[in-house]
């Protein structure tokens, strides 16, 4: 599913963001990215989410060829995986089931069928009773279920989340913790970045550990 | 997406930036009045030369003691010109009738001077058979002037001539200025595009995000600089017409006797199509120049 082979990324200074990462998750892996800050945890999103490309090395995803991917292609591959970010990234002006069908509605899916997509989607994440309130109307926690919701509602084979519990307390990060691991028991593959080693520990999931830039073993 | 989206994501955006809308359209309306109402007075203008050249009819001085086949002659030579419906000898004897007539309540004297008698010569009044260009009359008279016999053409040449001239200018200047308000418009419109972009980037990158291509994500933004410069272009004219309405009512009531309050009017019904349709289609194609750089794929990239 994931594939990094020897990928270097340098940014003007130069500073050097990541160095000789070799990567090989599988389809259905769930795995776990750490690191302190400036480890180059959100290098790898911005890679993974085809947000920028290697300086050297070779990113494959999804059967696509990130490190040589055309601009117009990038749309279509971000159709094929979800991203979860630490601030939810949802539409203010939309309420939670526009957030949720967004991803259906840049598919050109009829109404119908994004109906019922959404409704199951929130389901998934226990929002179905709130489908008509805007962002600021609900809890951090309840706007990070819909941005999974979102994530998933296009049936991605691969998720990332970037920090996802980063503005949580405890009790909700649990749920969406849990909520993980229901979407991988569904077969999604899942690479999650956090800072909380709890949750790490108490799943034997692989885990991947980056320390300036390298991949540490 | 593609089209109910497109009006929910404008709807959202005057919604969230009202000032930023509201002061674009202020100031492309303003630039839009200004130009059309500088059209429209030009255009009005040149109006009152065809007007004045629809009206012109040439006296054509003879010299003194032509024989009458001379006249005649004469007489044929301005007819076989073509320019003419009309071409009415006027007698030595009937042009001194006729001034005095005239005249001679003002200078009564006159009527007693019989030297002045021989200085008024005889003359053909010549009628123009059709409007023609200010340059082609002088053309004309020009040619007649060449006639043998002839001593002189008038036809309010000068004042013809010098309003002309000063239209011209006028023109020029008015041209200028319109251009460059209509660069001013350009750039109001563009910069409020990229200040709607970056004022909504975050709302950007989610559709990015989302897989959404740079045609859908440019969408809106062009169809928002359409709307505004159609809605604008409509409200110009609104305001144009008002403008030329005042000026009409001043020109009725201050200067009746030029009649000119018949000659301006606003613009035909395809001329009001063309410039909304116009204006709108600049509007697009302005927003398109400045949106077609925002979304490459990795427009996120600098601030993930």
């Amino acid at each position: 599913m994931i594939q990094f082979h020897h990928v270097y990324k340098t940014y003007q200074g130069p500073v050097h963001a990541l160095r000789d990462i070799n990567l090989d998750i599988k389809k259905g892996d769930f795995v776990f990215l750490t690191g302190p800050s400036g480890a180059g945890k959100t290098t790898l999103f911005k890679l993974l989410s085809a947000y920028d490309k290697p300086t050297t090395g070779k990113v494959k995803v999804a059967g696509y060829d990130l490190d040589q991917i055309d601009a117009k292609d990038v749309p279509y591959y971000r159709r094929k995986i979800g991203v979860v970010f630490q601030d939810f990234k949802l539409l203010r002006d939309y309420n939670i089931f526009d957030n949720v069908a967004l991803p259906l509605t840049i598919l050109g899916q009829t109404g119908a069928q994004i109906k019922k997509k959404v409704h199951s989607a929130l389901d998934l994440v226990g929002l179905n009773h709130r489908w008509d309130f805007y962002p600021e109307q609900i809890s951090g926690g309840e706007k990070q279920r819909v941005a999974i919701a979102r994530a998933l509602i296009h049936q991605p084979e691969l998720l990332i989340a970037d920090e996802p519990t980063g503005n949580l307390d405890p009790d909700l990060s649990d749920e969406i913790m849990s909520l993980f691991d229901k979407i991988n028991a569904q077969g999604t593959t899942l690479v999650v970045a956090t800072h909380d080693h709890s949750y790490i520990n108490r799943r034997q999931k692989q885990h991947i550990r980056l320390k300036e830039g390298t991949l540490v073993v | 997406m593609i089209s109910g989206s497109i009006f929910k994501k404008i709807g959202s955006s005057i919604r969230f930036y009202p000032w930023v809308h509201l002061s674009a359209f202020l100031v492309l309306t303003s630039t839009l009045t200004i130009i059309l109402s500088l059209t429209l007075f030009f255009k009005n203008l040149e109006g009152i030369l065809v007007s004045w050249g629809s009206q012109v009819e040439m006296n054509i001085y003879l010299a003194d003691n032509l024989k009458k086949e001379d006249q005649q002659e004469i007489h044929k030579t301005i007819v076989e010109l073509g320019h003419f419906k009309n071409v009415q000898f006027i007698t030595k004897e009937s042009a001194i009738d006729n001034f005095f007539s005239k005249m001679s309540k003002y200078v009564p004297d006159f009527a007693e001077d019989k030297e002045f008698l021989n200085v008024i010569p005889a003359s053909y009044l010549a009628t123009l058979e059709k409007t023609l260009p200010i340059s082609e009359i002088a053309s004309i008279g020009k040619s007649i002037l060449k006639i043998t016999g002839v001593e002189d053409v008038s036809y309010g040449q000068e004042w013809i001539e010098n309003f002309s001239v000063f239209l011209s200018t006028l023109k020029n200047t008015s041209w200028f200025i319109s251009l460059v308000l209509a660069v001013g418009g350009i750039f109001v419109i563009g910069f409020i595009i990229y200040i709607l972009i970056n004022k909504r980037r975050e709302e950007i990158e989610i559709y990015e995000l989302c897989g959404a291509t740079s045609s859908m994500i440019q969408a809106p933004f062009i169809v928002e600089g359409a709307i505004l410069c159609l809605l604008s272009s409509v409200l110009a004219l609104v305001f144009s017409f008002f403008i030329l309405v005042l000026q009409n009512n001043f020109l009725h009531s201050e200067m009746i006797y030029f009649g000119l309050n018949e000659i301006f009017h606003f613009f035909s019904l395809i001329q009001i199509v063309t410039t909304i349709l116009t204006c709108t289609l600049i509007g697009g194609v302005v927003s398109y120049l400045f949106v077609r750089k925002m979304n490459s794929g990795w427009a996120a990239a600098s601030r993930i």
